[in-house]
């Protein structure tokens, strides 16, 4: 079976290719991911609580791992980039991203596989983590009571990414039941390549849902 | 302001009184009607308007305390409740209810997987537990068992068997490895069906019928109650498994095909469902239209050809898996290579066999074994822009002569109307159901609109030539419905019966499949 990334090597799409930046595409990035919109670049993320995030951290995402220039459009440390490696332009930013102490994960074939697995344990672990103010954000079991805290939101995480649409889907959908919602969304200069960006709602409990517990049948 | 329809037949001075109900039964919280948080129960793929199904709130009980809570309001109010478990059944209508201005009772905080019985091979859950839920929960307890995800592992383990979802491991019939399930009623009346109606039952989740009537299916795909606890069988691990690709070059092999394979699910040779897939479908996992093909219209063959050619892949592909002891997987190999081999240029592959615990690279043979992913929304990228999809799903009787009829129309509808055929049969023992997706750009208004009348057709012909759909997107209910006409619409008039005693005030999501939604239209 041929794979989606296989196939796209195989043909040589963009992975391992010479890459040329599109300048409307990077642009378009630079308006969504505004460094202006992110949090203080001071607050640090828990790294002992996400290997899998950590273990990427300034890993090369190209083989030609080009010249990144100027890197103060890249994601800061409050926000998670997800991106798509068949793409030179979501690569590059990538790399920006994990030069400025951020963190990139790349897409692979399973959007739903990478939530699960990655993004959520790490919403999850994050919302738990002392704030400035010395309290969690996540303060209530439930995943539906707001808090109204804007200073524990301003800290809370956001994701952004540099993906195809169905990634962005699958993605947004479960963002949204996590309490997150599409700050911005626009094609990247390319048909086939969106970026977008994520926070959690002013109403959320900026708590990702429980995973399901154990319960006797009887209970409910 | 408002921009949210008010429910059918109520006014909003009897609906802000509902509201105000709803509220002190579940918490301000679990009562959506801001205009943002509405949106997430639009169809995101609705084929035209999506505005036509839009709710005018939302409601997130916790437990069945809250449900019946909130059934003592909706029959005051007659107001109507549209029941989803987690709202991921998009291509068929995702959350959105099917009268607009219905109150979607959204279950997902009901989330607990409340048995796993590894001795039995079962587990009963609530309904917002996803497959992903339940796979990881699995996974932490070293379980032994597998459970059988359908293509989008995001669904709900509740909504996908009460839909008659399907999966392509040998437990791939949903519906038929249910066992037991908790119903309430619109009178707030709480059932347990089969054995559990049992108060110190010991076999809820082990034995289907019970004593007399026997009433699980009739919740199934119908607006008689809501599921609130379902028990679904789980597949005991095999000792291995052993995945196949068989490969067909020419587009006119389907009819050898699918004759080949019947008789090989009838005799369960093949223990799977198997997936028949033609190459346009296994090409949108893997890759986007544009690098093939960026003509308007359909893809023609040549381009079909050639793009099958440089992936590898036949014009039809026939997937399942093999599973258990690796001479008994051995053996049955051996015989359905034996009569595959007979078509003309097919091309047998098949993995090594290999322990049950090692896991596929990619999201779509792991469905095969248990591990649910969501490769398949790869399709979504296929036409480029906001892609979308509604599904046509067809019952196929398992000859050649039956699927190569149905491809035939299906494909030159497609093509008449602008788009690919991207579509499969899946094989179960009796039947067949196919399944062809019109993919769409949703901001294209041109688009939408012709997969809209496209459905609208194909539903329409399929079903004039004696093929009834076995589900539907919320648009073609009612057309759907309609072909179940033996004897003046016999089976109707029974579902308009049930429904009217057991929901008198016709609250419990009406339109669903058909019945129940005329007295809240017009």
């Amino acid at each position: 079976m041929v794979r989606r990334r296989q196939f796209l090597i195989a043909t040589g799409s963009t992975i391992g290719s010479a890459i040329v930046l599109p300048q409307a595409a990077w642009s378009a990035w630079r308006t969504i991911a505004a460094p202006a919109a992110w949090p203080p670049a001071a607050t640090t993320l828990p790294l002992g609580t996400m290997p899998d995030l950590a273990q990427n951290k300034g890993k090369a995402v190209s083989p030609e791992d080009p010249d990144t220039g100027d890197c103060s459009s890249a994601p800061g440390p409050r926000t998670l980039l997800i991106y798509d490696p068949a793409f030179a332009l979501a690569c590059r930013v990538a790399t920006h991203a994990r030069r400025n102490g951020g963190f990139a994960l790349a897409l692979e074939n399973d959007a739903g596989a990478l939530w699960y697995r990655s993004i959520l344990p790490f919403l999850e672990q994050d919302a738990h983590v002392p704030r400035r103010d010395g309290a969690a954000l996540a303060q209530r079991p439930g995943g539906v009571q707001g808090h109204g805290n804007t200073d524990a939101l301003e800290q809370a995480i956001t994701i952004t990414g540099l993906t195809p649409h169905a990634a962005f889907f699958v993605l947004s959908t479960l963002a949204i039941t996590a309490g997150m919602r599409i700050s911005n969304s626009r094609s990247a200069g390319d048909r086939h390549l969106l970026a977008w960006h994520l926070e959690f709602r002013a109403d959320s409990p900026i708590r990702p849902p429980e995973n399901p517990r154990m319960n006797s049948p009887m209970s409910a | 302001m408002r921009s949210a329809p008010l429910p059918p037949h109520v006014t909003q001075a009897a609906f802000d009184a509902a509201l105000a109900a709803f509220r002190i039964a579940l918490g301000d919280a679990a009562v959506v009607t801001s205009t943002d948080g509405l949106a997430a129960y639009l169809d995101p793929f609705a084929p035209g308007d999506a505005s036509q199904y839009s709710a005018s709130a939302a409601l997130m009980p916790s437990s069945v305390d809250e449900i019946r809570a909130v059934l003592v309001t909706a029959n005051r109010y007659r107001i109507a409740l549209w029941t989803v478990s987690t709202g991921r059944n998009f291509a068929y209508g995702g959350a959105s209810p099917r009268i607009a201005g219905s109150v979607v009772l959204d279950l997902k905080r009901m989330n607990r997987i409340l048995e796993v019985d590894e001795t039995l091979a079962y587990a009963l859950v609530e309904p917002g537990v996803s497959y992903f839920d339940l796979y990881q929960h699995l996974l932490d307890q070293h379980s032994a068992l597998w459970l059988d995800p359908p293509a989008a592992g995001w669904g709900s383990v509740v909504g996908n068997t009460l839909e008659r979802g399907f999966g392509t491991t040998p437990y791939g019939d949903h519906a038929a490895m249910q066992c037991g399930m908790e119903v309430v009623l619109a009178n707030g009346d709480v059932v347990r069906t089969g054995m559990g109606a049992m108060r110190n039952s010991t076999s809820w989740q082990v034995f289907k019928a019970g004593f007399g009537p026997s009433y699980d299916s009739m919740f199934m795909q119908s607006n008689f109650g809501i599921v609130t606890k379902l028990g679904i069988w789980l597949m005991p691990r095999p000792a291995g498994y052993r995945l196949c690709h068989f490969k067909f070059r020419h587009d006119s092999d389907l009819a050898a095909i699918i004759d080949t394979l019947r008789p090989l699910r009838l005799d369960d040779t093949i223990q799977s469902q198997a997936v028949v897939e033609h190459a346009i479908r296994w090409a949108a996992g893997v890759s986007t239209r544009r690098q093939w093909y960026d003509g308007a219209g359909a893809m023609p063959d040549t381009a079909i050809d050639a793009m099958a050619s440089a992936l590898g892949i036949g014009r039809w592909n026939l997937r399942f898996g093999l599973y258990g002891p690796e001479e008994l997987v051995a053996a049955r190999y051996r015989v359905i290579e034996r009569a595959f081999a007979r078509i003309p240029d097919a091309q047998l592959h098949a993995g090594d066999y290999v322990n049950a615990t090692t896991t596929p690279s990619g999201g779509g043979d792991g469905n095969q074994v248990g591990i649910p992913s969501m490769a398949a929304f790869q399709l979504l990228n296929w036409r480029g822009g906001s892609g979308a999809h509604v599904d046509l799903s067809p019952i196929c009787p398992p000859t050649g002569r039956d699927a190569l009829a149905q491809y035939q129309l299906v494909r030159a509808r497609a093509t008449e109307y602008g788009f690919d055929y991207y579509g499969g049969f899946t094989a179960g023992p009796r039947h067949m159901h196919h399944i062809f997706a019109a993919i769409f750009d949703r901001d294209n208004a041109a688009q939408s609109q012709a997969a809209r009348s496209l459905l609208d057709v194909l539903v329409e012909q399929l079903g004039a030539a004696g093929y009834g759909q076995y589900r539907t997107h919320l648009a073609y209910m009612d057309l759907a419905a309609s072909q179940y006409d033996f004897n003046d619409h016999a089976l109707m008039r029974l579902s308009e019966t049930i429904k009217g005693a057991l929901d008198p005030q016709g609250i419990l999501s009406p339109g669903k499949q058909g019945i129940g939604g005329a007295r809240f239209e017009g």
